[in-house]
């Protein structure tokens, strides 16, 4: 009999408290809107990007501290990277100021709309404008139509959106440029006004559009961009104090485009500019003042690579064993060594830290998943990492060259890594020096000990008989 | 040290000695080992050719699974659809050294790649090898003689292009065993231990593992006799799956079978002999051979009856045609179809053994000299140098293949030549110039090692039989040595007769440095040159640059990432190891030959007109 006005009283508090909590949402949701919206879809390279420029104005009355950013659930899965940055100056003294972004969720998201939170500097008080600029990478996005081409083909692929942009807010005013790789676009769907110019699509201005109006327009163009997908990427970072580190890449290195149909003739390959979609070189952007590059693979050495190198950074042109056409696959190692001290710093709290890029050196690729390991060199203890987006973490052990305890490795780990996650990152570590001598003292007492037993071996007399 | 006091001046030299040729013998390993990387160097590290390729993968096999799992492996990657028993048909004599040598390093946490020490063993045993020839040599004739025939070994080109890194085949371990296994009977002959005998059997054991030479060994030995190998060693020898029984059943084994029967009748009668009186012993002789004879006849009516019963009498096509020449064009063309089983050139014995091929009548002759000076007969050691060269100049004679056999005989006589005839010039130099005393002058390098040490000779054998373990057969050291030492002594008044006239011998010293140093020229030329291409990767020099043709390995590469996994690859003989290997995919035939049938069927399929295959690969399918 107490249950029921207990569950009643419960039911009751939470009725209070959701109303509340939605009062509080859709009051900031009502209160901001979007005076101008300005929407660049880059589709020129399989790697999407889009610029977003919004100019966001506060109608209510409270100061609002946040601005919601709202994507359909097909698209949020793609996303690989977003960042936000408000304008502050005007014309000639622009400048931005990274804003922090994370992911919402808000419990009346229509059709499973999926939010990202942007933190304001300041609070936009009531009347203000702030100008934000947003930009997104999507990966896997474009969608090779048809999906088997044959050697001779180009490829035309589809790319899914909005003509309107989706947004929880009010927007005023709003245009959508989509930029494709070339003139040659098959169709595209048609939302008045839409206007086609060169290589630029226009959507729009649309004026006065409510919350969450979606409009999907379907683009089919011709991109012939390498469409390199590094399905998986092991680097591997091994430090040593006596002064280099050591990078192995394994790379499983897909072309993610319209799958090849039909036989490949190297003739035609070769000699008339057939297999326009396939790709035969790569691009790694390596650290300067690398030494003993070298790049193979199960079975040995890849003999078609090009290095270069200058004061400020090295270019290693690859080439796989064969070119790629879609749907293939071919895996590759990269080696190289660098000097520790570039990359090597002592904290003023006595540790030392690794200063190194996460991400994938290869230009113009995406990363399925990409597994970092930090090889912290024997004896080191209390390994930290600090990333500058979110990762996974964990603890490995490995044994190396003649160790005994084994080594420390950060593991890192991330899915869908995009050029833009090629910032620096860092490992806390403390090491003592001493530990480096362990392995030449193994050495040296095995071969005195060595040396000795012989010495006794020859001067000892282990016949039984006389 | 304490037993050989009398003086300490040589002392001191010996010491010298020793430690000059030890010293000398690990730069002998150094130059084996690294005249071998010029394919690592000018290619990379990469398993060479072909058969390399199989036996890479069945390490891998071996290494991942463990050596049970590898004794047991069907294979069905290759020979689709008949598959092959890898455990029961391959000598794992390599694959266990390689295995073993893997083994070991990772677990000192040395994380090296199994590719990386199949690379590097070959260049690793042939190392080896010049060590086990340098103890062979040592035992023949002495250390001056061993030296000279190590390094002369280092780099012959004939066992160069067995064994340059990357050429991961049975050979590059199995000259080792063969020359150790010598090294080990004629030390047993020398000494009568049973400890070097047991030794001897295990090494011979090993070369049953690597090689199917190893019958070279069985035949060799017993035309020169022992008991303890032939027992030990062939019941070791049918613990090989590949050998198995055939060890006591084909004919290929019958020498070894026959004189160990004779070496007991023999020892018998003269048992037999001794305990009975003359006259008893008449009547017992008569006995025994009117019922032996009947026996005898018996037996061997059986035996031929059941060999002639078997198509090749016996023998396997491969030694047949080792015998008859003609025989493999004639019987078995497949044999006859391999490049390698053809009969060599000319040119090729010069290729492959250059100066060594001069040199080879001279060490004979010094044999026989040397033999002479001590009652007229060829020392045990001696007999059986000269028997091994004399076959194996036979056998090259027969198939390209076995002039592997014929360079370790021929650097061993001709490291003996040479040391012999720097002994002469040196010694005669000597006592023309009394003023030089002791060592004598440093000409050049080569010169003062093999000069200075063979003086040191017999003091130093002595001092090392003090050393070494086998302490309780030193009296038959002595024995052995005493002849040695007293003509020596002898031959020294004589040879002070006998001296050279100073002039010629300056000039004869000066003409021989020459021939070993073109020796050397041509050596590196043929490492470097000839014989260190892995052909997997084929270059040209043109005007714009080196050029590198990697066709093979893009055709596998893309094989193994871009087909399926179960997808069956129709290939050819020739490339059939290298795509399981490198391809990771199942072949219909590949350069194994043990379903000539097979290879017939794929050979028809190949030079069929494409409309017709369809047939052939429901065959398959």
């Amino acid at each position: 009999m107490e249950a029921l006005p207990s569950l009643a009283r419960l039911l009751l508090a939470l009725t209070i408290f959701s109303s509340l909590s939605l009062l509080a949402c859709s009051s900031s949701l009502q209160d901001l809107q979007i005076a101008n919206a300005e929407r660049r879809i880059d589709v020129t390279s399989h790697i999407i990007k889009v610029f977003l420029t919004l100019k966001v104005e506060n109608t209510g009355t409270s100061p609002v501290s946040e601005v919601l950013l709202a994507f359909p659930p097909t698209q949020v899965d793609h996303i690989a990277s977003l960042k936000a940055a408000v304008t502050i100056g005007k014309k000639k003294k622009k400048s931005y100021v990274p804003l922090e972004v994370n992911p919402t969720e808000l419990p009346d998201a229509p059709n499973g709309t999926k939010y990202f939170k942007i933190l304001l500097l300041n609070p936009l008080s009531a009347g203000e404008t702030a100008t934000l600029e947003v930009l997104y990478i999507l990966t896997h996005s474009l969608e090779p139509f048809p999906a088997e081409i044959s050697q001779s083909e180009s490829q035309l692929v589809y790319y899914r959106d909005s003509a309107i942009i989706l947004s929880p807010y009010y927007i005023k005013q709003q245009t959508t440029f989509i930029r494709t790789p070339s003139t040659k676009v098959e169709s595209f769907t048609r939302v008045e006004p839409t206007t086609r110019a060169g290589t630029e699509l226009k959507y729009g201005p649309y004026k006065d559009r409510p919350a969450y109006s979606y409009s999907p327009v379907l683009v089919h163009f011709e991109n012939n961009s390498p469409f390199a997908v590094v399905e998986e990427l092991v680097r591997e970072v091994e430090i040593s104090h006596w002064g280099s580190l050591q990078i192995t890449e394994h790379y499983t290195l897909a072309h993610a485009g319209a799958r090849h149909k039909g036989v490949f003739s190297r003739v035609d390959y070769q000699g008339r500019s057939s297999g326009v979609s396939s790709f035969k070189h790569l691009l790694a952007r390596l650290p300067p003042r690398v030494h003993s590059v070298f790049y193979r693979d199960q079975i040995g050495n890849i003999s078609s690579s090009h290095l270069r190198t200058d004061y400020r950074r090295t270019d290693l042109e690859i080439e796989p064993r064969y070119p790629l056409f879609g749907g293939w696959k071919a895996t590759f190692l990269i080696g190289y060594g660098l000097p520790l001290q570039d990359f090597l710093f002592e904290s003023p709290d006595g540790r030392r830290y690794l200063n190194f890029t996460f991400g994938c050196p290869l230009a113009d690729t995406v990363v399925d998943k990409l597994t970092l390991k930090v090889v912290l060199p024997e004896g080191s203890k209390d390994p930290s990492a600090v990333v500058p987006f979110t990762v996974q973490q964990h603890l490995e052990t490995k044994y190396s060259y003649l160790d005994v305890v084994g080594r420390t490795v950060v593991v890192l780990e991330k899915k869908n890594v995009v050029p833009e996650h090629n910032s620096p990152f860092q490992v806390y570590y403390s090491f003592n020096p001493v530990f480096m001598l362990a392995e030449p003292l193994m050495l040296i007492s095995v071969f005195f000990f060595l040396f000795m037993a012989s010495v006794a071996y020859l001067h000892v007399d282990f016949s039984i008989s006389k | 040290m304490e037993g050989s006091e009398t003086s300490n001046g040589t002392t001191l030299r010996n010491a010298f000695g020793n430690v000059l040729s030890f010293f000398i013998l690990i730069l002998i390993g150094v130059l084996a080992f690294s005249i071998r990387l010029f394919s690592v160097i000018k290619y990379e590290s990469v398993i060479h050719e072909f058969d390399p390729y199989f036996n890479y993968r069945v390490t891998q096999f071996l290494t991942k699974n463990g050596i049970y799992d590898f004794w047991n492996w069907f294979d069905d990657r290759t020979w689709y659809p008949l598959g092959r028993v890898i455990g029961g048909t391959v000598y794992p004599g390599l694959t266990l050294t390689a295995g073993t040598l893997w083994w070991l390093l990772n677990s000192l946490n040395i994380p090296l790649s199994v590719e990386t020490i199949c690379v590097f063993t070959a260049p690793i045993f042939s190392a080896f090898t010049s060590w086990a020839a340098y103890l062979l040599t040592r035992e023949v004739k002495g250390a001056g003689a061993g030296l000279t025939a190590a390094a002369l070994i280092a780099m012959v080109p004939s066992y160069i292009s067995r064994s340059v890194a990357g050429s991961y085949d049975n050979e590059a371990v199995a000259i080792f065993a063969l020359v150790f296994t010598f090294y080990l009977y004629i030390k047993t002959l020398n000494t009568g231990s049973l400890f070097y005998a047991t030794l001897n059997a295990l090494a011979y054991f090993y070369m049953v593992c690597s090689w199917g030479g190893y019958t070279f060994i069985i035949n060799l030995i017993p035309m020169h006799v022992l008991m303890c190998i032939v027992v030990l060693g062939t019941l070791l020898a049918a613990l090989v799956p590949v050998v198995g029984f055939n060890a006591v059943m084909t004919s290929e084994h019958f020498a070894s079978f026959l004189v160990f029967i004779i070496i007991h009748v023999v020892a018998f009668v003269h048992y037999i002999k001794g305990v009975l009186a003359p006259k008893m012993f008449k009547v017992a002789v008569t006995l025994v051979l009117s019922i032996g004879v009947i026996v005898c006849c018996a037996v061997i009516a059986v035996l031929v009856a059941l060999v002639a019963s078997s198509p090749t009498k016996g023998w396997s096509g491969r030694s047949l045609s080792l015998l008859d020449p003609t025989y493999a064009s004639k019987y078995i063309p497949i044999i006859a179809s391999v490049s390698e089983h053809q009969p060599p050139t000319w040119p090729s014995y010069f290729m492959d053994i250059n100066v060594l091929a001069f040199l080879v009548p001279a060490g004979i002759i010094v044999r026989f000299q040397s033999s002479n000076r001590m009652l007229f007969t060829l020392s045990d050691a001696s007999s059986f140098v000269i028997l091994y060269i004399v076959t194996s100049v036979y056998f090259s004679g027969v198939m390209v293949r076995l002039m592997l056999v014929l360079a370790p005989a021929a650097c061993i006589t001709s490291g003996i030549a040479l040391s012999e005839a720097f002994e002469v010039f040196t010694r005669s130099i000597k006592f023309q110039l009394p003023g030089l005393q002791g060592i004598s002058p440093v000409k050049a390098e080569e010169t003062s090692s093999d000069s200075t040490v063979p003086l040191n000779e017999v003091p130093k054998t002595d001092k090392s039989g003090e050393t070494l373990k086998e302490r309780p057969s030193r009296k038959n050291r002595k024995k052995e040595k005493e002849p040695v030492e007293k003509p020596s002594i002898k031959a020294r008044i004589e040879k002070k007769l006998l001296v050279l006239p100073l002039e010629g011998s300056v000039l004869a010293i000066f003409l021989l440095v020459l021939l070993g140093a073109f020796y050397v020229v041509h050596c590196v030329w043929a490492a470097a040159e000839a014989y260190s291409a892995p052909s997997i990767v084929l270059t040209s020099h043109s005007h714009d640059g080196l050029h590198v043709f990697d066709d093979f390995r893009e055709a596998y590469a893309w094989l193994s990432h871009n087909t399926e996994v179960d997808d069956k690859v129709a290939s050819w003989w020739d490339y059939g190891y290298q795509t399981t290997a490198m391809a990771n995919r199942t072949v219909i035939v590949d350069n194994n030959t043990w379903n000539n049938t097979h290879i017939a069927t794929v050979g028809t399929a190949m030079s069929s007109p494409e409309r017709l295959l369809g047939k052939f690969s429901t065959h398959w399918m």
